[in-house]
This record gives structure tokens, sequence and C-alpha cells, in this order.
């Protein structure tokens, strides 16, 4: 069953400008559902354009992607934020955790938009922290965690929605070696609970361990090889 | 010309809801002429931005439009002394043409901004922009309406002119006087207590009824229902809830009731009938947007129930509101006593 | 609802994470209010304060008037004026100001012919037992009821003696008798009341003359039909209207309030200037953060709404400091920073303290004034940032 169907999708920076980029052209792709999916190749190669583009952070410039059944291509903003929102859980390079604001407050305004009941998003949030063993940094900013705890935090933070997809940039680009075995391990567990995850990474340890089930390179904006 | 605090204050607050409805007029344009959902370009992204800062701006419009009428009716208020014969509002609305026809406007700017926030309000729930273009067309016809608001506002200002003597509430809505609000004001109070209370009484079992059995007709009934009652409400204020409120028989001012004096009643009565009566009208508009587009019924549907059950609430406040003055007048004097007989 | 207070909740966490920032904003925002406000608050205590002084007054008063200038008028016309249809009272007034030498003031002297009863209500202390209302005459030659102002300025006290001097240099000793309530503290500042004789002997008045002839007239709308009728009585006088001078006041109050913030309007502009500037040029920082919020799901209306909400916020914070602060300045420290605007009336000075005078619908009028502006400013910034890809953000 695929859960992400990507049919000739190109996507062009400024086009019709003399700095016009193509950064993906003509992808064809099938992601099934509760497998892990790893997109490799080196940096310039399109892997973070891609996440964005299934993470409905971006449009295509043509081609179309359908996601969990549904055509998103013509889909208004308003409406791929509240796909985003219902359905899928991002986890950036540079973690992009709001810095300023303690480990709770980085959790809780993922549900603020929903209005959910304080309650519902504090049992969240709990059980997040608590598995993630950040439950006793819970009141400090995010600024004084360290690598891995920040790591964590992002981590977590994607799952507050309870996603089916997970979308994962680079995991371990500012971990070492130690750490980035743990956040394998746990990216081991999600997939073993049956999220659907997809993880850009060129670090030749995400690639070896056992959690890939299948590795697409990218190279300029083509997929050249799928293993 | 009258040079003061609030008419500086309402004149640059006013400017300040016209230039954002000037970007929100030009944006409209745009989107109408360049709307296309099937296209993928940059631009139709740009357009959907546009069209979130409309909705932006259109609220705000909303918040600074109820801001506007109250501030222009303070205003009047406040200039009242300054203008021989006139006493409270109403003198100063009658010293210059355009004092009422200012007054309306902004009333029926809130309606109409209302309304348009609940379009998108229904736009925003279901894919696919079938409202936008509507949207655009109703906010470029709006805008007009705003800039002859601001227009006509400051016309009326720097026209009003301290030395021309005007009728106040007292001859304005005179009982057996000459004009419109005269006329308002000798209804019997009696037969308008009776039939606003029916009215009302109507509008609060409606929302029952619609409840167990919701019909795209029964639902403009109410519309209609609703805008009745602004019409009767507002006669009714004039033609019995003033006096009762002023212990007067004679005095049927719509307006200084607003005042501290009198507690800020005015708002009690006022607040309400706006509101249920906008909510009201509301649902039939939503019920003429689902005729057009079906694909949009299954949403409208449970707004438009909300409104119904909201609106009726809101017309049990405002029957609260218009009768307690009375109430508290017949359990003071026993229920014997007829204010408009008496005399007091 | 409840996705309203998580955002306020987020709100005022995200304001308070830039205190100094956002701080000054609200101490910005709370001068304009300051500034507006003050000069309302003060041109509206001054005018109720001489609408209080106006409603003692006539309807009408007659002056005569000598190469452009005021002289004492004959009585003897009061007879004809009482007979004009309207009328219901006339009488001759004896007053005056008195140059005091020793402290350098003007005092303003009023005689009493004991049908002043309207200032007999205000008195605030009167060593006698209160008088019944059948004795008509309360004040005796020689006695005096006094302004605050003058008792203050002469280092005296009720049952003192003022001992002034006639228009020929000869003692008139005067006994303080009495003194007038606070609520007309404006125009009873320097007022003393004495009996209308005592008052001809100060002036040198003789008995067939007064300063000016009052005359009553109960409806409005006759008054102006009534001035005319006088003056065919006696073509050289001045009729002065005092609902007349009501509205010239008033006016005069508005335009001077009008006029100095009209000179605000351009700490007004310079403020907003300054706001736009706050949303529109957002930091990296700022940009970063609202990407992040647009990436877990915020959509674009939630930004908006979030930024909206902050403005909003400040704005009214400012405002309650700013209008609090006024309300302290003019009413309880009696407006040091305003009274040079409002002085250059040379018979109405501001008072201290002054009454206050507060209208809470006014308010409105002055947020509509301020904080529409502030907001309006806000929606363009808000939007252009709350509407940027998350993606393009990430990437610069």
């Amino acid at each position: 069953m695929s859960i992400i169907k990507m049919d000739r999708v190109t996507k062009t920076y400024n086009p019709g400008k003399p700095n016009e980029f193509a950064a993906l052209s003509e992808i064809s792709l099938d992601i099934p559902s509760g497998q892990c999916t790893i997109l490799a190749g080196p940096s310039g190669s399109g892997k973070t354009t891609l996440l964005s583009l299934v993470g409905l952070m971006s449009r295509p410039s043509s081609g179309r992607i359908t996601i969990l059944g549904k055509e998103t291509t013509l889909l208004a903003e308003n409406f791929r934020t509240l796909f985003r929102r219902g359905h899928m859980g991002f986890i950036f390079q540079h973690f992009q955790l709001i810095t300023d604001l303690t480990v709770k407050d980085n959790l809780d305004l993922v549900l603020y938009p929903d209005g959910r009941p304080f309650n519902a998003i504090r049992e969240r949030r709990t059980s997040l922290l608590e598995r993630f063993g950040l439950i006793t940094k819970r009141a400090e900013k995010a600024s004084v965690l360290s690598g891995g705890e920040q790591q964590r935090l992002a981590i977590a933070r994607a799952l507050m929605n309870n996603p089916e997809i997970l979308l994962v940039d680079e995991p371990t680009a500012h971990l070492d070696t130690t750490l980035s075995q743990h956040v394998i391990a746990l990216f081991e567990d999600l997939r073993n609970e049956g999220k659907t995850l997809i993880i850009a990474s060129h670090d030749p340890l995400v690639l070896a361990g056992g959690l890939a089930e299948r590795v697409i390179h990218l190279r300029d904006g083509r997929i050249i090889r799928q293993v | 010309m009258i040079w003061n605090a609030w008419v500086l204050g309402l004149i640059i607050g006013q400017t300040a809801t016209a230039a954002i409805n000037a970007v929100a007029f030009a944006n409209a344009l745009r989107i109408v002429h360049n709307w296309d959902t099937r296209s993928t370009l940059p631009m139709q992204l740009d357009l959907e931005h546009r069209s979130e800062l409309i909705a932006t701006i259109v609220s705000c419009s909303l918040l600074f439009q109820v801001f506007s009428l109250m501030v222009f009716e303070i205003t009047a208020r406040s200039l009242a002394p300054f203008v021989p014969g006139a006493m409270c509002t109403v003198g100063i609305l009658e010293a210059q043409p355009l004092g009422w026809p200012v007054l309306f406007i902004k009333m029926a700017a809130l309606f109409l901004y209302g309304w348009w926030i609940v379009l998108n309000h229904l736009d925003n729930q279901v894919e696919g922009f079938l409202l936008t273009i509507l949207k655009s067309w109703y906010l470029i016809a709006l805008f007009p309406l705003i800039v002859i608001d601001l227009l006509l506002q400051i016309a009326f200002f720097t026209h009003l002119d301290p030395a021309v003597i005007t009728s106040c509430c007292g001859v304005v809505f005179e009982v057996e006087g000459e004009g419109f609000g005269s006329s308002v004001a000798s209804l019997s109070p009696k037969h308008t207590m009776l039939g606003l209370a029916g009215l009302l009484t109507v509008l609060l079992i409606f929302p029952l009824v619609l409840r167990r059995r919701s019909t795209q007709a029964g639902c403009i009934a109410y519309a209609l229902g609703s805008a009745a009652g602004l019409v009767l409400g507002i006669a009714g204020v004039v033609a019995f809830v003033a006096p009762y409120v002023y212990m007067m028989p004679a005095l049927h001012c719509p307006f200084i009731f607003l005042d501290e004096e009198h507690f800020n009643y005015g708002y009690l009565v006022y607040l309400p009938l706006f509101a249920a009566s906008f909510l009201g009208t509301s649902v039939g508009i939503l019920v003429a947007i689902e005729r057009r587009f079906p694909f949009l019924a299954a949403v409208s549907h449970t707004i438009r129930m909300r409104f119904v059950w909201t609106s009726g609430l809101l017309w049990a406040a405002f029957l609260a509101a218009a009768y307690g003055p009375v109430i508290k007048f017949l359990i003071a004097t026993g229920g014997t006593a007829d204010l408009f007989q008496v005399g007091y | 609802m409840r996705s309203i207070f998580y955002a306020v909740d987020f709100a005022l966490k995200g304001l308070l994470r830039q205190k100094t920032k956002n701080l000054s904003i609200v101490a910005l925002f709370a001068l304009i209010v300051f500034l507006f406000s003050g000069i309302d608050f003060m041109s509206n205590a001054l005018y109720n304060e001489t609408l209080k002084a106006l409603a003692f007054q006539p309807s009408l008063i007659i002056q005569d008037v000598r190469a452009g200038r005021q002289v004492p008028i004959s009585l003897a016309d009061m007879a004809d004026i009482a007979k004009i249809p309207g009328v219901s009272s006339v009488k001759g007034r004896v007053w005056g100001y008195y140059f005091d030498p020793f402290t350098g003031a003007n005092y303003t002297i009023v005689g009493d012919s004991g049908d002043l009863k309207e200032l007999w209500d205000l008195r605030a202390i009167l060593p006698d037992p209160a008088p019944s209302g059948a004795e008509p005459l309360f004040l005796k030659n020689g006695e005096a009821l006094v302004g605050e102002g003058v008792i203050k300025i002469r280092r005296t006290r009720i049952g003192g003696v003022l001992n002034f001097q006639d228009h020929t240099g000869r003692p008139v000793p005067l006994k303080i008798r009495g003194t007038f309530s606070s609520n007309v503290s404006l125009w009873a500042h320097d007022l003393i009341v004495l009996t209308e004789e005592d008052a001809r002997k100060l002036f040198g008045l003789d008995p067939g003359s007064g300063w000016d002839i009052a005359v009553d007239v109960p409806n409005e709308f006759e008054v102006p039909k009534v001035g005319e009728k006088i003056l065919r009585i006696n073509p050289g006088a001045r009729v002065i209207a005092t609902n007349q001078l009501k509205r010239t006041y008033g006016s005069s109050y508005g335009f001077r309030s009008g006029v100095v913030l009209s000179l605000n309007i351009t700490c007004l502009l310079a403020f907003l200037i300054l706001a736009y500037d706050r949303v529109a040029r957002l930091s990296q920082e700022e940009q970063r953060e609202i990407a992040i919020l647009k990436a877990i799901g915020w959509q674009t209306r939630n930004v908006i709404r979030l930024n909206m909400l902050q403005s909003i916020i400040l704005s009214l914070t400012g405002f309650l400091v700013g209008i609090v602060a006024s309300y302290c300045h003019v009413f309880v420290a009696g407006a040091p920073l305003l009274r040079i605007v409002f002085a250059g009336w040379s018979v109405l000075y501001p008072p201290h303290p002054i009454p206050p005078s507060f209208d809470i619908s006014k308010v409105f009028g002055l947020m509509f004034l301020t904080v529409v502006p502030y907001i309006a400013v806000g929606i363009l910034p808000v939007w252009r940032a709350a509407v940027r890809d998350p993606e393009e953000v990430f990437r610069a």
C-alpha cells in the first residue's frame, strides 16, 4: 500500500528569471506505508526539496503528489497546513526549536491551533517527555539543552500530533557517533510502531544500519539509483 | 465647523480604516482579474496569500467600524452643548442634513462587514475556494461605502455650524408631531409592546423548531423575521422602551439612555438587538449561498444552525433588556398604573 | 474559544521574551495617550467648571458702553425692560474687580442686595447658625463672604478682618463671615461678596446706577427676541446672551484642545512610523520562529491572529498606563505640565486641584484615535511575515 505517490514532479526555483534553477526534475516515486525510506545523496542533490514537497511546505512546479489517497497539488495553502498538522511530523536539520521557550511550550504550541482541551495536551506532552527522557527538563529553556536533548525534543515535537508520516532531514548532522546511534535506534522504534519514515541523510551511519528498507539515491535533482 | 478631540479622533480612526480598506480593495481587484485555481504558478499562491490579507483587513475593519459607530454617537453627544437647540445626539444629527445618513451608513457597514466575515468563515472550511471570487466582488462593492462614510463624516463635522438652531429629540420624536421619527414615537406603546413581544416569541420558538426539522425555507423565514425584528425592535425602543427607561411618557429619545446618567442602559438594549438580527439575517445569506453552491451545503448547514441557536439566545437577551424597565415599572406601581396615562 | 485562550497565552509569552523592546513600545504608546488624554481631561474639567459658573448667570446681561469701553449703566430703564413679554426678572448688579496693592492680586467683588440666594447655598463655613429661609438678607454691612483663594493669599481666616480702601482711599474694613464650597472652586476662588451698599461705597457707584443689568428669560428660545427689544429701549447698550457665552467657552476649550491635539498628531505619526518599523523589520530570529510555527502546522491566519493579539495587548497596556498616568497628572497633581496651554484667560484660570471629571465613554474615543491607527499600521507587515513559505525562510 503506497502512502505517498509522486508522479513526474518537478520543482523549479525562480521560474522565468535568470537565476532559474531546477531542484528536482521528473521525480516519480511510490513510498509504501509503515516503511523507512532514506533519501541519500550529496548536499544540493534535492533531498530537502523533496522532503518539503512531500511535507506540503512548498508546491511542485509540475507533476502530482498524492498523499494518503489525497491529491494535494492544487490544495490551498490553508488546507495544506491543516493536512500537515493532521498527518505529518517534521524533524528539521537544525532542529528549529524556539530556543527562548521552555521545553514544555515548544511541545504545546503544536496543538494550540486545534484548541484541544488543556488536559489532552498535557497528557500527550508528558508521555512524550517521559519517553524521550526529557521530563526533568520540561521547565528549562530549549536553548540550554544539549545537542542530543535538542534532537530528542525535536522528535518529540514532531510526534505531538501523532502523525502517520515522519519527515526527517539530516538527523545526525550535528551529533557525535554515540548520540547518532541513539537517535537511529529511536527511529527504528518509531518504524516498528508503524510510522512511515522518510529520512534525508548522507551519513553512512544512517545508511549502514538496519533502519532503512529502501534507499533512494539522488543527484542533481534526479533519482539515480533505488536500493 | 467644530473642532475638538473627538472629531479629530473620529476622522483619524476612520481614515485609518479607509486606508486599510483601500489596500483590501486593490488586492480584491487583483484577485478578480487573475484568479485561477488550476494554476500552479507562484502568482496563484500569491493571490491566495492576498485573500488572507483581505480577510484580516475585513476583520479589523469590523472591529474599527463598531468603534466608529460608538465614537460617532459619543462625539455627537459631546457636541450638543455647542449647537443651539441640541440637547443630545439627535440635535447634532438634525443640525446638518448629513447627520442621519452618516449614522445609517455606519450601521449598514457593520452588517455588510459581518456578512462578509460569515462568507469567509464558510469559505475557509471547504477546500476549493468556491467563494473567493464572490467575496472579492463583494469587497470591491463595499469599498465605496467606506470611502463615502469617511467623506460624509468629514463633511458633516466641517459643515456643522454652531450658529444654526436645530431641533432635538423632543421635536424629532414628538408624539403627534410631523416627520418619520414622530410617527414612530406616536405608535401606540401598548400595541407596539404586544407586537414586538409576539414577534420575539416567534423568533424564540423558531430555533427550537428548526433544530428538529431544519429546512432552507424555514431558515429564510427566520432571516426575514430577524430583519423585521431589527426594524420593530428599534421602533419599540422609540415607542415604549425609552419612555419607560426615562420614566417620562413624552421622552422617546433613542440615544439619551446610552449615557452614563442612565448607566449606559442603551448598550444593553442595542447590543443584543444588533447581534441577534445580524446572526438571524446571516442565516438567510447562508441559505442563498447553499442554493448557488450545493457543495457547501453540509458545512453551511452546521454554521447556520449554530447561528440560529445563538441568535435565539440573543433575542431572549433583547427581550429581557427591552421589557425589563416596563416590568420594573409595573412592579413598582403594583401593576395598576399606566405610564402613558398617569403621565409621570 | 479554547484556541483563542491558547493564542493569548502564547502571545503573552512571546511578548515577555522581548521585554526591553516591548516595554519601550508600551512606554511610547503610554506617552502618546498621556498627551492626548491630558488635554482632554483638562479642557473637559475647565468647561464643566465654567458651566457651573454660568449656571448662576442670567439669560441676558446689559452693559452700557461709551467710546468702546464699559461704563456704569443707569438703572432707569429697568422698569421698561421688565415689561417686555417673556422677561421674568430684571435687576441692576453692582460688581467689579478690586486690585489689592498688598498682595498684587485682583479680586472679584459682588454686591449682594439680598437676591443672591444662590450664592448662599454655596457657603462652606459660617460661624453663625444657619439662617432660616424666611430671613432674606443674610449679610450685614461690614461683612463679607470670601473665596478660599483670597483667604489664602491674605493669610487670614474666617472671622478675620480684611482692610480694603474705597476709591478715595478711605478704609473699608470687612469681617469674613464665610467662604464657598469647593465644587465651585474655579469661579469662587477670588470672589468676595459684600452687601450692595458696601460694594457701592468701595466702587464709588451712585445709587441710580449699576455696573450692568441682569435680565432673566425662562424660555431659551425667546432670548434673541427679548435682546432685540432691549436694544430698541436703549440703542447704545451692549446685550450679551449667556447661552451664547456658554457655547463660546465650550468651543474655545474644544478649539484649544483641538489645536494642541493637532500638534500632537505629529507625535502620533512619528510613533506610528516606529510601530510600523517594529513589525516590518522582523529579525532573522523572529522570521525563523514564524516559519517554525507554520511548519509544525499553524495556518497563516493563526500566525496573523497571534501577531494581531500581540499588537492589541501592547497597545491596550500602553493605553491603560497612559490614561491612568494622565488622570493622576491632571486631577491629583493639578496638571503642572499642561496649565500653560489653558492659562491666558484673565478671569478663568485652572484651579488646584482640578475637580475630577471622567467620562468612561470618552475612553472609546481616545482608543479610536490611538489604538486603531496602531493596529491598522501593523496589518500589512504582519501579513507579509506570516505568508512567507517556511521552506524559503529555512533556506535563507
